[in-house]
C-alpha cells in the first residue's frame, strides 16, 4: 500500500513537472542562472558578476528577448563557499537553465566542474585560473569570458623583465591556489626572487613578511593574491617601510577599488588587466548604462566579462531552433571575432573566449596602459 | 641587537594593543553577566563603517567620530541587549555561543546591505604617516590605539572596583539571583554592560580602520584572536586582556618571521593550548571573588 502510494505521488509529481516543462515552453521563456557569491568576503566581486548578467538580460528583454522569448533571470548565492556554490548550481539546475554564469574563483569552479559535466549546462565563469578550461576538467561545459591567467602573466612577466629589469626582486602571495600559481609562473620565467613570502586569509598585519622582503634590500616586489581589498592592505603596508620599491601586482589592483584603498600607494604600481575602462567610446557608453540601470554597480573588468558572457550565452541561444545544451554549447564553440565591451571574443577548442591581458600602470589615479596584447 | 627586532616588537605589541582592545569588550562582559560574546569582533567590522560615516561622508573632526561612534553603539547596546541576550539569559553556554554567533552573522549581512559589499579606506586621523625614530619605524595610529587600551584597562579597573555602579555589576555577575534579591536592578546592569562593551568596540573600530581597512572581514579573525588574549590573560581579568592581547601579537610577529605566515596562527593556538595545559588560569589568574 504505502509503496503503491509512494508510486502514485512520483507518477504525479512527474506529471506536475512536465506540465511546468510544458507551460514554460508555451510562454516562450529563457532561465539564464547566476550561481555566484552575493554575501560573504567575495560579496564585492559577485555583485559585479550579477550586475553585469542582469544589464544584459535587461537590454535584451527591452528589445523583445530571444526570437520573442523573455528571458528571466535566477541569481543564487554561494554565500562565498565552496559547498554553497555547488548547493547554489544544484538549485539553479532544476529550475532549467540554458546557460548558467558561474563563480569566478578558480578553486569554487574546480569543485564545481564535475558537476557542470554531469548535468550538461553551458557554463560561462571569469575564472582565470588556467586549469578551470582543460578539457579533463570542464569537458567542455566550461566558456571563459576572461583572458586565462596564464597568458596575462605572460603579458606582464614580459613587460617586468624588458621595461623593469630588476636586479633583485621579492615576492608576497596569498597562501592559496591563486598565489602559488602566480608566484611559479614568475619563477619559471627566471625571476630570481630573493625573498619569499605568503599571507593567510584574513590576515591583516603582514609586517612581519614584508621586513623580511625589507631585509633583502630588492629593487621590484611581486604580490600576488585575488582580493583588492587584500592587494590594497599589502601595498599600504609595503609603502610604510619601501616608499620607492616599485611593485608588480596581480589583477586584484586592476580595480578602482584598490586605488581607493591603497591612496597614493597605489601610484606607480604595475599590473595586467583583462580590460581598461573607458579606453574605447563603446566601453565609455556601456559603463554609463551600466550605472544608469543600477546606480551601486561597480564598473570593472568582471562586471564588463559578466555582461559579454551573458550577450554571447544569448546570442547562441538565439542562433539555435531549440534551445538545447548540447547545441548551444556548439553555437558558443563556433563564436570568432565577436565583439565584446572586454575585448574580442573567439573561442578555441578549450572554451577560452580572451587571449590576452594589457599591461597597465596606476598613473594620477588612472591605469594607464603600457603595452597591449590582444 | 638587530635592528629588524625592534621593528619586530614594535609591530608585535602594535598588533597586541588591538587583540587587547578587542578582548576588553569581552572581558567586560564576561565579569558582568557572564557570557561570552561571539560578536564581539564584528563591533569592530561596524564601528570601521560607523566612523567612516560620520567621518568621510558626514565630514565631521575625528573627535566627534568618536564621540557619535560611543553614542550610536550605546544605543545599539540597548538594542542587543533586548534583542539578543534578554530572550536567552538564564541559558546555558551553549544558548549564548548560538545567540551571539547568529548575531554576529546579522550584523554582517546588515552592514554588507547598508554600505555594501566594498572595502573602504578611512585615515584619520594621521592619513598613514610614520616616524623614524633611530631607525626604527613608529605609526602614530599604533600609540593612539596602545594609548586607548591602556586607558580603558585602568577606566575599566577604576570602574569595576572603585565606584558603587561597578561593585553592583560584578555582585551580579557572581551571583545574579542574590544580587536581584538584595535589590539590584539586574536587568539595568545587563543593558548597561552591553551598552559600554559595544562602545569600546565601535570605538576599537574606528581606531583600527587606517590599518585595516574598513572591511567586512575584519571582525571574524580579529575577534577569534582577542578570545584567545581573553584566556591567556586570565578568564575576565581586564589588566590579563592587555596582557594576553600582546602576548598573542608578539607570538604572531615573530612566528611568522622565524618560520613563515603559515605557521602564524598554529603557533598562536599552540600557545593557547600550551597555556590551558600549564596556568588554565591565565596571565592573571585571581580568586572568583575578586574576578575583573
Amino acid at each position: 500500500m504505502v509503496k503503491r502510494r509512494g508510486l502514485l505521488l512520483l507518477a504525479s509529481s512527474m506529471l506536475v513537472a512536465g506540465l511546468t516543462n510544458f507551460a514554460s515552453a508555451q510562454n516562450k521563456e529563457v532561465v539564464i542562472g547566476v550561481a555566484t557569491a552575493m554575501t560573504g568576503t567575495g560579496a564585492a566581486t559577485g555583485q559585479q558578476i550579477a550586475a553585469g548578467v542582469k544589464l544584459a538580460v535587461d537590454e535584451v528583454n527591452a528589445k523583445g528577448g530571444i526570437n520573442g522569448a523573455k528571458v528571466r533571470l535566477l541569481v543564487e548565492d554561494d554565500r562565498t563557499q565552496p559547498g554553497g556554490s555547488v548547493n547554489a548550481f544544484n538549485k539553479l539546475a532544476s529550475s532549467n537553465p540554458v546557460v548558467i554564469m558561474g563563480p569566478t574563483w578558480t578553486n569554487f569552479m574546480l569543485t564545481l566542474a564535475p558537476i557542470i559535466k554531469r548535468t550538461e549546462i553551458p557554463v560561462f565563469t571569469s575564472a582565470t585560473g588556467t586549469k578551470v578550461t582543460d578539457p579533463d576538467v570542464a569537458g567542455g561545459w566550461i566558456f571563459r569570458a576572461a583572458p586565462p591567467i596564464n597568458k596575462m602573466i605572460q603579458s606582464l612577466i614580459d613587460y617586468a623583465s624588458t621595461k623593469i629589469a630588476p636586479k633583485k626582486a621579492a615576492i608576497i602571495y596569498s597562501n592559496d591556489e591563486w598565489g602559488k600559481s602566480g608566484y611559479d609562473a614568475f619563477k619559471s620565467a627566471g625571476f630570481a626572487f630573493a625573498a619569499v613570502e605568503t599571507f593567510n586569509f584574513g590576515d591583516k598585519d603582514m609586517s612581519a613578511q614584508i621586513l623580511k622582503l625589507k631585509a633583502a634590500q630588492p629593487d621590484a616586489v611581486v604580490v600576488w593574491n585575488s582580493l583588492p581589498a587584500d592587494a590594497g592592505l599589502v601595498t599600504n603596508q609595503l609603502r610604510q617601510f619601501m616608499p620607492d620599491t616599485k611593485i608588480i601586482c596581480s589583477n586584484a589592483c586592476a580595480v578602482d577599488e584598490y586605488y581607493a584603498l591603497a591612496k597614493a600607494g597605489g601610484e606607480g604600481v604595475l599590473t595586467v588587466a583583462p580590460w581598461v575602462p573607458g579606453i574605447t567610446a563603446e566601453s565609455e557608453d556601456w559603463a554609463k548604462r551600466l550605472k544608469a540601470s543600477d546606480s551601486h554597480a561597480i564598473v570593472s573588468y568582471t562586471s564588463a566579462e559578466s555582461y559579454d558572457a551573458a550577450m554571447i550565452a544569448m546570442k547562441a541561444i538565439g542562433s539555435q531552433a531549440a534551445a538545447e545544451p548540447a547545441k548551444i554549447r556548439e553555437a558558443i564553440s563556433a563564436i570568432k571575432d565577436y565583439k565584446g565591451i572586454v575585448g574580442t571574443y573567439s573561442f578555441d577548442e578549450r572554451g577560452d573566449g580572451l587571449h590576452g591581458g594589457t599591461v597597465v600602470e596606476w598613473t594620477d589615479g588612472k591605469m594607464k596602459p603600457v603595452s597591449a596584447t590582444q | 641587537m638587530d635592528p629588524i627586532y625592534l621593528q619586530l616588537l614594535v609591530q608585535g605589541l602594535a598588533i597586541g594593543a588591538i587583540y587587547g582592545l578587542v578582548a576588553l569588550g569581552f572581558v567586560l562582559i564576561i565579569n558582568t553577566v557572564n557570557v561570552v560574546n561571539f560578536a564581539q569582533g564584528e563591533f569592530l567590522m561596524l564601528g570601521g563603517f560607523v566612523g567612516l560615516t560620520f567621518g568621510a561622508l558626514l565630514g565631521f573632526p575625528y573627535w566627534a567620530v568618536l564621540v557619535c561612534t560611543v553614542i550610536v553603539f550605546a544605543i545599539l547596546g540597548t538594542v542587543f541587549d533586548k534583542v539578543i541576550y534578554q530572550p536567552l539569559r538564564g541559558g546555558d553556554f551553549a544558548t549564548h555561543l548560538i545567540g551571539t554567533l547568529a548575531a554576529a552573522l546579522i550584523i554582517r549581512n546588515v552592514a554588507q546591505h547598508i554600505w555594501g559589499p566594498e572595502a573602504r579606506s578611512y585615515y584619520e586621523p594621521f592619513h598613514q604617516k610614520i616616524f623614524d625614530v633611530g631607525g626604527v619605524l613608529i605609526n602614530p595610529q599604533h600609540l593612539l590605539i596602545l594609548a586607548m587600551t591602556v586607558l580603558l584597562v585602568a577606566g575599566l579597573y577604576y570602574f569595576l572596583f572603585r565606584t558603587g555602579l561597578g561593585r553592583l555589576m560584578r555582585a551580579t555577575a557572581q551571583d545574579r539571583e542574590t544580587a536581584r534579591l538584595l535589590g539590584v536592578k539586574v536587568k539595568h546592569v545587563g543593558t548597561l554592560t552591553f551598552s559600554m562593551s559595544l562602545a569600546m568596540g565601535g570605538v576599537a573600530g574606528v581606531m583600527v580602520a587606517p590599518l585595516f581597512l574598513v572591511d567586512l572581514n575584519v571582525g571574524f579573525i580579529a575577534g577569534l584572536k582577542a578570545f584567545i588574549a581573553t584566556i591567556i590573560g586570565g578568564w575576565g581579568s581586564i589588566p590579563g586582556a592587555l596582557a594576553g592581547g600582546l602576548l598573542v601579537g608578539l607570538v604572531e610577529i615573530f612566528a611568522t618571521h622565524f618560520f613563515t605566515a603559515a605557521f602564524k596562527d598554529p603557533v598562536a593556538f599552540a600557545v593557547l593550548m600550551l597555556f590551558l595545559i600549564v596556568r588554565p588560569s591565565g596571565i592573571f589568574s585571581e580568586r572568583v571573588g575578586d574576578k575583573a
